[in-house]
């Protein structure tokens, strides 16, 4: 494999390593989302009410 | 072929890594005794939500909405069950940003239940929106 | 018969007294038809304003000097009131009668005398159609009627009359009375461009949610004076006389515009705590528990509050006690009698203390002890304060709280000079243990939701020493209330250990590491621990019993099966080392001993001398509250056993 394809696989490796650790800094927010929906239905012994699908995935917007 | 394995096992890391940082932690003991404590109070709330005497706020609180139909003797105990409530979630929101390890989440936890609470609220309660309530 | 009399129209521009406006003033009189209107462009009471006021009269006349009219109607852009009037005026005399009937059967009735004398009765106003035409008393939805009767003279106003059966609600019914009775006079005269007043109060029944206090009427009666201006009702004293109390006055000033109280002090004298701490007191410290906390003796105080922010606030405590009886939250707590000064201010400085003659907390008496107060631009600062615990003390010292953005924050340090183990357990129940326990914490910090120990806590036990450090109380008044800690045990002397709690006997000593240690409500729910000999050279015994203990601990079949037969045949066994390792999470403790033997098994004990046996864990994960209270079942029987 020529040295210029492997530095450049390195550094994409490189780089998508570092994209998922700035990932992980942030908030899970569609995580968070899912935990919220398990608590809130324990506490109010809730079955889920019928409803239109969950709001859309914030995961994004941070 | 070596670089293709380090680029295998390097991926396969990272993608744990997301695995394990895109779950949120909501098992610690100090969440359990949280839940079980809102889990007790709830079916003395229940009927004050159904009344419409309580709502859910836009903070991811309990607020009174209207407890006129509550006996004046017994309205000190309303707020009362209010001001438990919403201690138990603040300190909830606290304990699920504590538990991942990030203190500095709390608000975005709160901000995330708020809308939880309102969206699985139940047909007839009513919510906060932009500090005006409304029946769902 | 003068064409021009046919109808007259007269303009009277602006009229205005401190808290009444008039503009636009006009006044139509059609002769022919009899209709009289008065009209208002802008009508201003007390800061309530109505636009396009008419008085209309379908039936006018006009005979001589005397005007008269009958079937009269009242009307509003902000909507109609349905009142019938009538009136007759004698226009030369400037005398007349106005007689109004109100909705529901009330009515008012008005004679002005020609010497410019008002005199008015009304009688049975009903409230909740007041709010009708009357915009701003609609938002609290009052209930009842009024009567009062009264009189306009040079000038000044005198009335008195009463209130039957009333009630107001705000919105939210966080602020709202029921069947209320209420009797009262007023004074008032023109004084610096408003009135001045005078007025008494006497409430006879009735109930009344202010949140969050509930209050009863006792009766009580009120004397006040003050002032009206156009924007601003100054309440310049208040004396309330109620029971439970020999003094109380009362000032305020609230914005008639901004519908807000801009300022309101109070200052109370000779307070019985017994009979006002459960209404004032109890709702703002224990909103949930309010039966269960007591007061006794007596309280002056003084509080000055402006634009939402408290100022400044003394307390004075005469043989006062306060306590929460045991309950759901713990054995509760009872302090007094407390005597002292407690001051607090926003700006500027004051100091005080109190004594506190005993107290108990849970199962610990504390002894008298006394706390230096300083208040200085919103801080408070606890002085030097020594609790007498048990033959030892904790010692606070520079302690200061102070309230930032809504929230209490705290720091400073606490010492505990060295008491006995012995008396501690004693007191807690607890088996009874010998030692000495102190503690030294120079950087105690509180803040909403944890309070933080930065030091360490010393216990000498069983020969040698328990020390905690990085102590944190977390949610320390909620539901999730915990304890963490790191705890290093050195140099523990296992055969004093045994013998304490009943748990066979075994010579040694042990060290032991337990870090992330969290209890809640006492009880661990989290730790990584492991306990192992420590180094040196001393006997190393375990006894028959120690080791079937340790064998219904790990659930039976602890021994290995081999040795099992020896088990019976003598007291005592050698070891060369013992471990035991336990990480608790969830509910669940991973154990661990000297060494794993692949098959999920673990050494705790290794025999060693003779004779020799070895003890072998079988189930590493096991249910924390099953072990518990297996140790429990074990310890229970070994007191048994000993009584024998």
């Amino acid at each position: 494999m020529p040295l210029l394809v492997r530095t450049g696989l390195a550094i994409a490796v490189m780089s998508g390593v570092a994209a998922c650790v700035t990932i992980n800094i942030y908030f899970p927010a569609a995580a968070a989302e899912k935990a919220a929906d398990k608590i809130i239905d324990e506490v109010w012994q809730a079955s889920p009410p019928e409803k239109k699908e969950a709001v859309p995935d914030r995961g994004g917007e941070k | 072929m070596k670089a293709l394995k380090w680029l295998s096992v390097v991926l396969l890391l990272g993608a744990s890594l997301v695995l394990a940082q895109g779950n949120l932690d909501v098992s610690s003991p100090a969440i359990s005794a949280l839940k079980r404590s809102m889990q007790e109070r709830h079916a003395q709330l229940a009927p004050l939500y159904d009344s419409g005497a309580l709502g859910q706020t836009t903070d991811g609180g309990v607020a009174v909405r209207d407890a006129s139909a509550v006996p004046l003797a017994q309205r000190a105990q309303a707020t009362a069950l209010v001001a438990a409530e919403n201690a138990d979630r603040s300190a909830l929101y606290r304990e699920i940003a504590r538990a991942n390890g990030h203190p500095e989440w709390e608000a975005d936890v709160r901000r995330t239940f708020a809308g939880r609470w309102a969206e699985r609220a139940r047909a007839g309660w009513w919510i906060q929106q932009d500090g005006n309530w409304v029946r769902k | 018969m003068v064409p021009a009399a046919d109808s007259f129209s007269l303009s009277l521009g602006e009229f205005s007294r401190p808290g009444l406006g008039l503009a636009g003033l006009e006044l139509a009189y059609d002769v022919r038809n009899g209709r009289l209107v008065a009209r208002a462009g802008h009508l201003e009471i007390a800061g309530q304003q109505w636009r396009d006021v008419r008085l209309q009269c379908a039936a006018a006349s006009l005979q001589g000097t005397q005007l008269k009219c009958s079937r009269g109607e009242l009307s509003f852009a902000e909507g109609k009131a349905a009142l019938a009037f009538s009136f007759s005026l004698d226009l030369e005399r400037q005398a007349g009668d106005i007689e109004i009937a109100l909705e529901d059967g009330g009515h008012l009735k008005a004679a002005m005398s020609s010497g410019g004398e008002l005199r008015f009765l009304l009688d049975n106003l009903s409230l909740s159609k007041v709010s009708r035409w009357w915009p701003a008393l609609a938002a609290w939805a009052p209930t009842g009627s009024m009567s009062a009767k009264g009189v306009y003279r040079n000038g000044a106003l005198k009335a008195q009359g009463s209130l039957r059966e009333a009630g107001f609600s705000s919105q939210t019914g966080l602020q709202a009375a029921e069947d209320l009775e209420l009797t009262f006079s007023l004074e008032a005269r023109p004084e610096r461009q408003g009135w001045g007043w005078t007025a008494d109060l006497s409430w006879m029944a009735g109930q009344a949610y202010l949140d969050p206090f509930f209050i009863q009427a006792l009766p009580w009666s009120m004397n006040a004076h003050g002032w009206l201006g156009a924007d601003r009702l100054e309440l310049t004293e208040a004396v309330l006389q109620m029971p439970g109390v020999a003094q109380l006055a009362v000032s305020a000033v609230f914005s008639l515009g901004g519908q807000r109280l801009e300022r309101f002090s109070f200052s109370l004298a000779g307070g019985e705590l017994a009979v006002l701490g459960p209404t004032w007191i109890a709702p703002l410290v224990a909103p949930a528990n309010r039966e269960a906390v007591n007061f006794g003796g007596r309280l002056a105080a003084g509080l000055e509050w402006a634009d939402g922010e408290l100022l400044a606030a003394d307390f004075v405590l005469e043989e006062a006690s306060f306590g929460m009886e045991a309950g759901a939250g713990g054995e509760g707590f009872a302090f007094g009698p407390v005597n002292g000064y407690l001051p607090w201010r926003m700006a500027g400085e004051a100091s005080g203390e109190l004594s506190v003659g005993e107290g108990r907390w849970e199962r610990l008496s504390l002894g008298r002890f006394s706390m230096p107060v300083e208040a200085r631009d919103g801080t408070l600062r606890l002085g030097r304060t020594a609790i007498p615990l048990l033959d030892g003390a904790v010692v606070f010292d520079d302690v200061h709280v102070r309230r930032q953005a809504g929230q209490w924050l705290g720091a400073g340090s606490v010492v505990i000079e060295p008491l006995s183990v012995r008396l501690l357990t004693e007191a807690l129940g607890l088996p009874l243990m010998n030692g000495v326990l102190a503690a030294s914490v120079p950087g105690l910090g509180f803040r909403p939701g944890e309070i933080t120990l930065d030091g360490a806590l010393v216990v000498s036990v069983f020969d040698g020493y328990l020390q905690a450090t990085g102590l944190r109380i977390l949610e320390p008044l909620g539901a999730s209330s915990r304890l963490q800690a790191d705890v290093e045990l050195r140099h523990i002397d296992l055969a004093q250990l045994t013998e304490t709690f009943s748990f066979g006997s075994v010579a040694g000593f042990v060290d032991a590491d337990i870090t992330g240690l969290e209890l809640s409500r006492w009880r661990p729910v989290a730790f990584d621990a492991r306990l192992y000999s420590s180094p040196g050279n001393y006997p190393r015994r375990i006894s028959q019993r120690a080791v079937e203990d340790l064998a219904a601990l790990g659930g039976g079949g602890a021994v290995a099966a081999i040795q099992r037969g020896l088990l019976g045949l003598f007291r005592d066994f050698g070891y060369r080392d013992l471990a035991l390792g336990c990480v608790l999470k969830e509910g669940v403790c991973s154990m661990s001993g000297l060494s794993s033997r692949g098959d999920g098994s673990f050494l705790i004990v290794q025999g060693g001398g003779l004779p020799a046996l070895d003890v072998i864990g079988y189930n590493p994960r096991v249910d924390w509250d099953e072990l518990v209270s297996r140790l429990q079942r074990v310890i229970a029987e070994g007191a048994s056993v000993v009584t024998d």
